[in-house]
């Protein structure tokens, strides 16, 4: 008869039947549940059920005080004719649905934010005096709540009376429109995303700081520069970091709401150009009482962020490097 | 540390004591006859008097003898979540109506406790009852009723040369006067704009468009045919002329200009600060006038809509709306939910003092014949308001229709793309129409 090697508790182990758990063991395990309890309750009533439920409500017609109503795929088939959703036509309608907005946002936000994250961080990767100062000035934007951060980018890029339209005045420069233009309202909530990467910005500074010194003496002794020291020695070596920034920038973007809705509100004026795919989702649960379409919306959203990230990992493998 | 066999299962009993808790909380609630008035807004205190919500309730509570208590500040979203949830509140008091609330079944009809009651509907203005009116039944009465009017700066009047006294009647005059009104910076931009005719703020929305369709003679929705009508040619004029007054100003400059708006009805409010000489706004601008401004009660004014040249017959036409009261279904207190709108309905008293508590207008019509009291019942624009509330016809706006805020969401994105000069007015309201029709039959098939 076979024993097992895991302290003696087990007596009943015999090669072929199931192990049953001793009373220790049992005793154990039941303490460790109940103090998972409070967590499991939790997250079986406000994550599970939730997701369960809207699983189930996306194939259904659920007006919010009827009973829902069965229609199979209607509501993922209907998106694709909602004009709010998504529009073929031209550049100009699309980048005027949820979709298209929400794509831009992602497509040329994210890059840019975690290119803009990783230049601060090297400039803020020395050791000249009031370094410290010079970080904290640079994380503080990060701390600041979205929906605050949105307020005083409305004043500050305000094209009759903002700061930065006096300054532009000054130079005798052009003075777009920002937030009051569609040409120009994505970009401003672009600068606005990058004025807080504090956070991206720190977790770069942290990689910088653990690239070994010799590294770059080596690259230097092989007559390398700034250049080559950047290309072939820093960015492959943060490359993870870049990996991670990449996949949360796009999850994060993929679900745009405080800014876009403080600032464009629910129709995302100006002329739907701050219209995002979660405030199309919260229009059409809360203002319009469809949350059969909107529980399809949140699914659809929840594949395409899988998607996105899967293809992000995947891809991944080309050019992030990890040490060994 | 190893838990002895009773210290592990208390862990079992203090769950259970927790939630016993919460239900003997939520029993004890129920048991209350408190009436609970949920007020949507937080009314602001006139001159020592204390908010027009408790001073509402205090005089039900005086008169009638019953409890009750009002509940400022309350966030329509929750209240809807609270009765889907089952708790709603005994009576609530919107800012104006939601009329999907009625359609998705969220609101007790009144019918039968009007006939109870014998309801007259005949000593009201129709504004009473219309904005809660729907598919045969009645769901909410109005509280307060308000239109909406061209409220205009004398000052600003007197400096083009234009007369105060003699303000435009018909939309030709409105545009002429508008055009002398409006000034411009050195490099071009909009110094004083002469009319803002869409809202004060953000273009003003899609209550805008269904209004000014309104004032050429459209109708958006035909409700025996449950048919969308917005390509009604009236509507299209009236969008027509929006778009064309926009198309003269420039659509970006007045989005430049109204970018620069501060809060509204504040006293950095563009209309306050004498930016804008004539806005299409509403007729709570007299009670609701910041201190500080340019704009005081001596030299704001207040006209009709004007009409379309060679249509006087469409004069005094104008949105109707004002504050709702309505019963959610779930209410614990529904019968002393009624008694208490029967009462405010019915009171000449507090329909008297409209203007100081809800800053609107009487629905009784014995009332808007007499002169209002409170600090507001003697200021010359109110007492002309009343006279225009007598007189005005409109339709309840917003519609009210089964899929309300789907309709003028689709109406908001095309029509501002029909200011912008992006589709044309016809166009627009064609892809209103191809788009909120079939959603409104799904709507009426659930």
């Amino acid at each position: 008869m076979a024993r097992g090697t895991d302290g003696g508790d087990n007596h009943d182990r015999v090669a072929g039947r199931p192990r049953r758990l001793s009373p220790a063991t049992r005793r154990s395990l039941i303490t460790g549940l109940l103090f998972q309890l409070p967590w499991l309750l939790g997250f079986a009533g406000f994550l599970l059920y939730p997701a369960v439920a809207t699983f189930y409500y996306s194939f259904t017609r659920y007006p919010l005080f009827k009973s829902p109503r069965w229609i199979g795929l209607d509501n993922y088939r209907n998106l694709f004719t909602d004009q709010f959703f998504i529009q073929y036509d031209s550049l100009d309608h699309f980048l005027q649905s949820a979709v298209g907005n929400t794509l831009y946002l992602t497509v040329i936000g994210v890059p840019a934010a975690t290119a803009f994250a990783f230049i601060v961080a090297m400039l803020l990767n020395t050791n000249i005096k009031g370094i410290a100062l010079w970080r904290t000035l640079c994380f503080l934007p990060a701390v600041m709540s979205p929906l605050v951060a949105s307020i005083l980018w409305v004043w500050i890029f305000n094209p009759q009376f903002g700061i930065v339209n006096a300054f532009l005045s000054f130079l005798h420069l052009p003075q777009p429109g920002w937030l009051n233009d569609p040409a120009w309202s994505k970009p401003t909530l672009i600068l606005l995303n990058l004025w807080q990467v504090g956070f991206s910005m720190i977790i770069y500074l942290a990689a910088l700081q653990g690239v070994p010194r010799e590294l770059y003496e080596a690259v230097h002794i092989d007559g390398g520069g700034f250049w080559a020291r950047l290309r072939y020695i820093t960015i492959p070596l943060v490359s993870p970091v870049t990996l991670f920034n990449l996949i949360t920038g796009v999850i994060a973007s993929l679900q745009f709401f405080t800014q876009a809705y403080t600032i464009g509100g629910a129709s995302g004026n100006p002329q739907s150009s701050l219209l995002f795919y979660v405030t199309y989702i919260y229009t059409s649960a809360f203002q319009n009482f469809d949350m059969g379409y909107a529980s399809a919306m949140s699914w659809l959203l929840f594949v395409v962020i899988a998607i996105f990230t899967a293809v992000l990992l995947l891809g991944s493998r080309r050019w992030t490097y990890y040490e060994r | 540390m190893r838990l002895t066999h009773l210290s592990r299962f208390a862990l079992l009993p203090a769950l259970l004591l927790t939630s016993a808790g919460a239900v003997s909380a939520r029993s004890g609630q129920a048991a209350s006859t408190t009436l609970q008035v949920y007020f949507e807004g937080t009314a602001a205190a006139f001159a020592g008097q204390p908010p027009a919500d408790r001073q509402i309730v205090a005089d039900f509570v005086h008169d009638t003898g019953q409890q009750a208590k009002a509940v400022p500040s309350q966030d329509p979203v929750k209240i809807l979540a609270s009765i889907e949830g089952g708790n709603p509140p005994d009576l609530v008091m919107l800012g104006y109506i939601r009329p999907d609330w009625l359609q998705q079944g969220a609101i007790m009809p009144l019918d039968s406790y009007m006939k109870a009651s014998h309801f007259n509907l005949g000593k009201f203005t129709n504004a009473a009852w219309n904005q809660g009116y729907l598919n045969g039944h009645y769901y909410a009465m109005t509280a307060e009723q308000d239109t909406l009017v061209v409220l205009f700066n004398k000052d600003l009047f007197r400096k083009a040369g234009l007369d105060p006294n003699k303000p435009p009647t018909t939309l030709s005059e409105l545009l002429q006067d508008a055009k002398k009104l409006t000034l411009y910076n050195s490099d071009g931009s909009i110094k004083q704009l002469g009319l803002l005719p869409n809202g004060s703020i953000n273009g003003g929305g899609a209550n805008y468009f269904q209004l000014w369709g309104n004032i050429f003679g459209g109708s958006w929705y035909n409700d025996a045919q449950k048919k969308i009508t917005a390509t009604d040619p009236h509507n299209v004029q009236g969008l027509t002329w929006l778009a064309n007054y926009w198309k003269q100003y420039g659509p970006s400059k007045l989005d430049r200009f109204e970018s620069g708006f501060g809060t509204y009805l504040g006293a950095n409010d563009p209309f306050v600060q004498g930016k804008i000489a004539m806005l299409v706004d509403g007729d709570w601008w007299p009670t609701d006038l910041p201190k500080g401004g340019h704009l005081t009660s001596q030299n704001l004014g207040g006209f009709y809509i004007p009409y379309p040249d060679g249509h006087p017959e469409l004069a005094h036409t104008s949105a109707v709306f004002g504050d709702v009261m309505l019963i959610p279904n779930g209410s614990k207190h529904p019968d002393l939910a009624w008694k208490f709108i029967n009462w405010y309905m019915n009171s000449e008293r507090e329909q008297l003092n409209l203007p100081s508590t809800l800053t609107g207008y009487p629905l009784l019509k014995s009332a808007l014949a007499k002169n209002l009291t409170g600090p507001f019942g003697s200021d010359p624009n109110v007492k002309y308001f009343e006279h225009v509330l007598l007189n005005v016809h409109g339709e309840a706006n917003p519609l009210v229709m089964p899929i309300t805020a789907k309709y003028l969401q689709n109406l908001n994105f095309d029509g501002n793309k029909a200011i912008h000069g992006q589709e044309s007015p016809a166009d627009a309201l064609v892809h209103v129409q191809q788009i909120t029709q079939p959603a409104l039959n799904q709507a009426l098939q659930s």
